[in-house]
């Protein structure tokens, strides 16, 4: 048996393993395994590498199998969410053009009427005159949807895992959680995670109390944008479904802390959130120069 | 009609999604970006849902989807295709093998194939840990057969060729690794 028949055999040995020779070459094979030690050691060799290849890259640790189901609960809830839209779409086209009227209609009361509820509080608050109310109302109703998929859909027993959360804020983010130094008091921060909603990417931090869950999103808005110090940073309110939103905008990015408290109570807690979080911000802007 | 097109979904797609989001946290920089794209995958499986053919392989066809939503995503970043030479490794020029993989830790043999370049490993994932076949492999990644097996057997062999080479590292004389791999510490 010649060197060039080990060769040829080693050449085609991958496609032995993987069943995809034909029958005759498979035979020719079989039959050189059969009789050469070296060629079998190496074929030996090969399906164990196989073997323990897939044993390193399936083994999992309990982390990720708590991941995998989040994971899973996250695309199940965008999947409900495409769904909804398209079975309206089969009640037909007079409906459809009915409720596209219908819904411009209350589109129109929506931006212009107040549903964007700017509510000035004491000094703190300005009201948001240089923003546009519609990128408000849109950006909000994002930050929103976003708490409903993703930190409305963590179990009621989640509980706070330092270093899972960490890896998950990323290096960026992760000095995020001592910047705010336990604010607000009394809540239980349960998750930390970087997501995205609609193209948008956000940091998101999620807080328990008493059955309502609070979240605190950064949006890296425009990574060239001037930082607003030359005035004060203009706290807007806004309220969307059952869901209050409170943003500042500081140029380079925006906060939102939203929940289902009442509005005076979100805005509150805001308050709390913002100048710890704006501090973070600034040294984050400060590291990329 | 259309609550029994969801279940039949549900049920045919959520049954490969242990496998899909492994192989998305395979092949994507970080988990984050893994998960947006598993779930953009499913919400076009969703969509294209009316074209899946009953009775066909359900796996590659979400594997399908969600390359072509990472190739989309990537080109999104603008990213510089990644270049390296197809004569990186010949059989021919490969060591002796003497060692078996039982010499390696699981993450030695994990950081040996994470360190392959992104096509070949691509190719080993699906094939070798997934367990698709050529054909599949090449629907999935839409490429002809051939590439296939060039990618799966060049990767394979950087594989070998990378575990060789610790292999000749750590055999150095009194070298930690080699007396603690073969229990003499």
């Amino acid at each position: 048996m010649g060197e060039s028949d080990c060769q040829n055999i080693r050449e085609t040995l991958d496609l032995y393993l993987d069943s995809e020779l034909l029958v005759e070459t498979n035979q020719s094979v079989l039959d050189h395994l059969g009789s050469c030690r070296r060629c079998a050691a190496e074929s030996e060799r090969r399906t164990e590498l196989r073997c323990r290849l897939k044993e390193a890259l399936t083994l999992e640790d309990d982390d990720e199998h708590e991941r995998d189901d989040l994971s899973r609960r996250r695309v199940q809830m965008a999947l409900d969410r495409e769904r909804g839209p398209r079975r309206s779409a089969r009640i037909g086209w007079t409906v459809l053009a009915a409720s596209l009227i219908l819904a411009f209609a209350l589109g129109l009361a929506y931006w212009g009427i107040g549903n964007i509820s700017k509510q000035a509080n004491s000094s703190e608050v300005n009201t948001p005159s240089s923003r546009s109310a519609i990128l408000i109302a849109a950006v909000d109703r994002d930050a929103v949807e976003n708490h409903k998929v993703c930190a409305l859909s963590y179990p009621p027993d989640w509980t706070f895992d330092q270093q899972r959360v960490e890896r998950a804020l990323t290096p960026r983010f992760a000095p995020l959680i001592p910047a705010i130094d336990g604010k607000p008091a009394s809540y239980d921060l349960i998750e930390g995670h970087i997501c995205s909603y609609q193209q948008r990417k956000y940091a998101h931090l999620i807080f328990r109390r008493h059955g309502h869950t609070l979240s605190v999103f950064i949006e890296q808005d425009d990574p060239r944008g001037k930082p607003k110090s030359s005035r004060p940073l203009e706290i807007a309110q806004t309220s969307y479904t059952a869901y209050q939103v409170a943003s500042v905008d500081t140029g380079s990015h925006r906060i939102f802390v939203v929940s289902d408290l009442p509005s005076v109570e979100n805005l509150a807690l805001a308050n709390q959130l913002f100048p710890l979080t704006l501090g973070f911000i600034h040294k984050l802007e400060l590291r990329a120069g | 009609m259309a609550t029994s097109r969801k279940e039949d979904f549900d049920r045919l797609a959520f049954a490969h999604f242990r496998e899909l989001r492994r192989v998305a946290l395979r092949v994507c920089e970080d988990r984050e970006t893994a998960d947006d794209l598993v779930q953009e995958t499913y919400l076009r499986a969703w969509r294209s849902f009316d074209k899946f053919e009953p009775g066909t392989n359900c796996r590659a066809w979400l594997f399908r989807i969600f390359f072509y939503v990472r190739s989309e995503y990537r080109k999104s970043q603008a990213r510089q295709p990644l270049v390296f030479s197809l004569d990186y490794v010949k059989e021919s020029t490969l060591p002796t093998q003497t060692n078996t993989s039982s010499d390696f830790t699981l993450e030695e043999i994990k950081q040996a194939f994470a360190e392959l370049p992104e096509l070949f490993r691509i190719a080993v994932l699906l094939s070798d840990i997934e367990g698709l076949k050529y054909r599949e492999i090449a629907e999935v990644l839409n490429v002809p057969v051939g590439t296939v097996m060039s990618r799966l057997s060049r990767g394979r062999r950087m594989l070998r060729a990378k575990l060789t080479t610790l292999a000749s590292r750590s055999d150095e004389p009194g070298s930690v690794e080699t007396r603690k791999k073969r229990g003499r510490i």
